[in-house]
């Protein structure tokens, strides 16, 4: 294996082991070996897979992502001076966050990180969110995807009282609209009109890729 | 011996004395007799049917009551009809119309919930022990809880407010905690008066008093924020330990309080302790060892304990039977959870609480929540050990129709012996 490829493998390794400081080590050292930024950004993307795929298998559970993610985001800060993303190479856009009154935030922080890792430009916009900066950011953002979350019964009626006021500003046509949340269905999802539905984080990738693929 | 075993037996044996017809010889054995009698026959007529209190107790106990019994925190739905006024309600007025709540709906067991966070410390607005209203917005309210942390919560959404930045960002301000007077100042009379108030209304109506507390994950999600607890558990254990050991001695402290003050149960919220939020490897290191110690002490107290993780529990389902709790709730089915597998795994050990779709709860028709609730007390009652209750909790958006609807399907169905 040459040097080179075994960096990136550890690096890859430091994700799945949730090993924060040896990937911020293992980034550096591919750096001064003079390995490509976007090379280091792709091994730890395919750890953010493994990650993900022993999430399904039900081997890591949600706070191993939350490990996994925090671990890729000191490995990207890591490479942040170095990278210089074109606008091209960003899959799409997404606003995110987690509707008015609902504190929840774990599962939306990994849609992020996930969107991330996958090659998205994400807008994190956190917890708490009312329908105005919702829709405010869409636009100063010419988002492609408007992602909600709640984790609530009683909060994830409020991504209707979104999606309407969308409509009302007329960018409804412009945006696509994904939910999730423990409490969320595809039928709910389908009777607020929403575009698409996740279960999970890994899940919310697919759909995401489908939207645009549609939408483009 | 089971409990209705038990209770036919006890049942022949006195009517068989009644029919022999012991003579009566003396005035005090007469006396003694027809006074056995009187007891046996007002026992026999109650035997039909049980106070909500031993309902409750008796399924906690793994037996089986006349009926399945019924059980949730209705308080969010007072919340609901109060709006702002309830921030403003004296205590009096909040408990009768709790009682009332509670009687409307037919649930067998009335919340009690002392200290510091969320519903708890809405109890006893009157008296405010711990807990400061820090900033009156237009549609929302900041309270500060005696932790230090401080919550907003909205008044068309009412429910479990969102925390704004928590208390303890590193071991001085965890030292600085543990050296107030935070565990001391827990036990105060005018606690357990204010728990009297609530006992004086509804124990004379039968009801069980259901103390609740907040679990050690959840509190400890709070004070460090859920990320930041979660990075201690994987690459600061000893932080993570001296948080959680604080949190126990705190809980415990609290659920002696209440069950001094007359709860016979106690249940541990604890939904970050669940699958859906941390591994179970976590689960067994850092919060198994806690919610024994608790459970320990609410059962040397004289009091049941229940342990409630809402979402996914399953691959820890054994290991909540392992902390002694009496009973385990929810059986989330949001979490994917079944009560038929929870019965064949932990059923024959502890009692199971739970669990109607909180989403058929607040969408449903009431006879949907009907058709759900049957299927759970088809699952989970036979034998005994079951108490119905939503499959999380109640919330102030679901309609009260379909709240009832469930007592409705525990009369109809839930009467022992099951007929499957």
């Amino acid at each position: 294996m040459s040097h080179e490829r075994k960096l990136l493998k550890d690096i890859t390794d430091c994700i799945v082991n949730f090993e924060r400081e040896k990937v911020k080590e293992k980034a550096n050292e591919a750096l001064g070996a003079g390995v490509e930024p976007f090379k280091i950004i792709n091994s730890m993307s395919e750890g953010m897979h493994i990650v993900g795929q022993k999430y399904v298998d039900k081997e890591y559970f949600v706070s191993d992502l939350m490990m996994a993610a925090v671990t890729m985001k000191a490995g990207i800060d890591t490479l942040l001076p170095y990278l210089k993303v074109e606008r091209s190479q960003v899959v799409g856009t997404v606003v995110i966050g987690t509707v008015k009154g609902d504190i929840h935030d774990i599962g939306k922080n990994l849609v992020s990180t996930f969107l991330t890792s996958a090659g998205f430009q994400v807008i994190d916009l956190g917890v708490d969110i009312p329908a105005g900066t919702f829709i405010n950011e869409v636009k100063k953002n010419s988002a492609d995807i408007l992602a909600m979350s709640a984790l609530l019964t009683m909060t994830k009626s409020y991504m209707k009282v979104v999606i309407d006021e969308l409509k009302a500003t007329g960018i409804r046509e412009k945006v696509k609209v994904m939910v999730g949340g423990a409490p969320v269905t595809q039928k709910f999802a389908l009777e607020i009109g929403a575009d698409a539905y996740a279960p999970d984080a890994i899940a919310a990738v697919e759909k995401a890729k489908e939207l645009l693929g549609r939408y483009h | 011996m089971s409990c209705s075993r038990f209770k036919r037996l006890f049942c022949f044996s006195a009517i068989d004395q009644i029919k022999a017809g012991t003579p009566c010889v003396e005035e005090s054995k007469n006396f003694i007799l027809w006074y056995k009698i009187k007891t046996v026959g007002d026992w026999l007529k109650m035997s039909k049917e049980m106070s909500s209190r031993k309902r409750i107790l008796t399924a906690l106990d793994r037996g089986e009551p006349d009926r399945v019994p019924v059980h949730d925190l209705v308080e969010y739905v007072m919340r609901k009809n109060f709006g702002r006024g309830f921030y403003s309600l004296d205590l009096k007025s909040y408990v009768s119309y709790h009682v009332n709540l509670c009687q409307e709906i037919g649930v067998d067991g009335i919340n009690v919930g002392l200290g510091p966070v969320d519903t708890a410390k809405f109890y006893f607005p009157d008296i405010n022990l711990d807990w400061r209203i820090t900033e009156v917005g237009n549609d929302y309210v900041i309270v500060r809880d005696a932790l230090g942390i401080n919550k907003k919560f909205y008044d068309d959404l009412p429910g479990a407010g969102r925390i704004m930045g928590p208390p303890i960002k590193s071991v001085e301000d965890l030292d600085r905690l543990k050296r107030s007077d935070l565990l001391a100042s827990i036990d105060r009379p005018e606690r357990k008066k204010q728990i009297e108030i609530v006992l004086d209304k509804a124990r004379p109506l039968g009801l069980a008093i259901m103390g609740h507390v907040n679990g050690p994950c959840k509190l400890a999600a709070e004070l460090r924020g859920l990320q930041a607890w979660v990075e201690d558990m994987y690459t600061n254990p000893e932080l993570a330990r001296s948080t959680m050991r604080f949190l126990t001695e705190f809980i415990k402290a609290l659920a002696k309080n209440l069950i001094q003050a007359g709860a016979d149960v106690v249940s541990i919220y604890d939904g970050p302790g669940s699958s859906s939020v941390i591994a179970p490897r976590m689960y067994k290191k850092y919060a198994f060892p806690c919610y024994k110690e608790i459970i320990q002490t609410i059962r040397m107290e004289g009091a049941k304990a229940i342990l409630h993780h809402c979402g996914n529990s399953n691959p820890i389902l054994e290991t909540m039977a392992d902390t002694g709790a009496d009973g385990i709730e929810p059986i989330d089915p949001l979490g994917g959870m079944d009560m038929a597998d929870a019965k064949r795994r932990i059923g024959h050990r502890v009692c199971l609480k739970g669990n109607v779709n909180t989403v058929t709860l607040t969408e449903g028709t009431p006879k949907e929540v009907e058709e759900e609730a049957t299927q759970a007390i088809l699952k989970g009652a036979p034998g005994g050990g079951f108490i119905l209750a939503s499959g999380n909790n109640i919330e102030a958006v679901m309609p009260v129709e379909n709240i009832k609807a469930m007592v409705v399907a525990a009369k109809k169905y839930g009467v022992y012996p099951i007929k499957l």
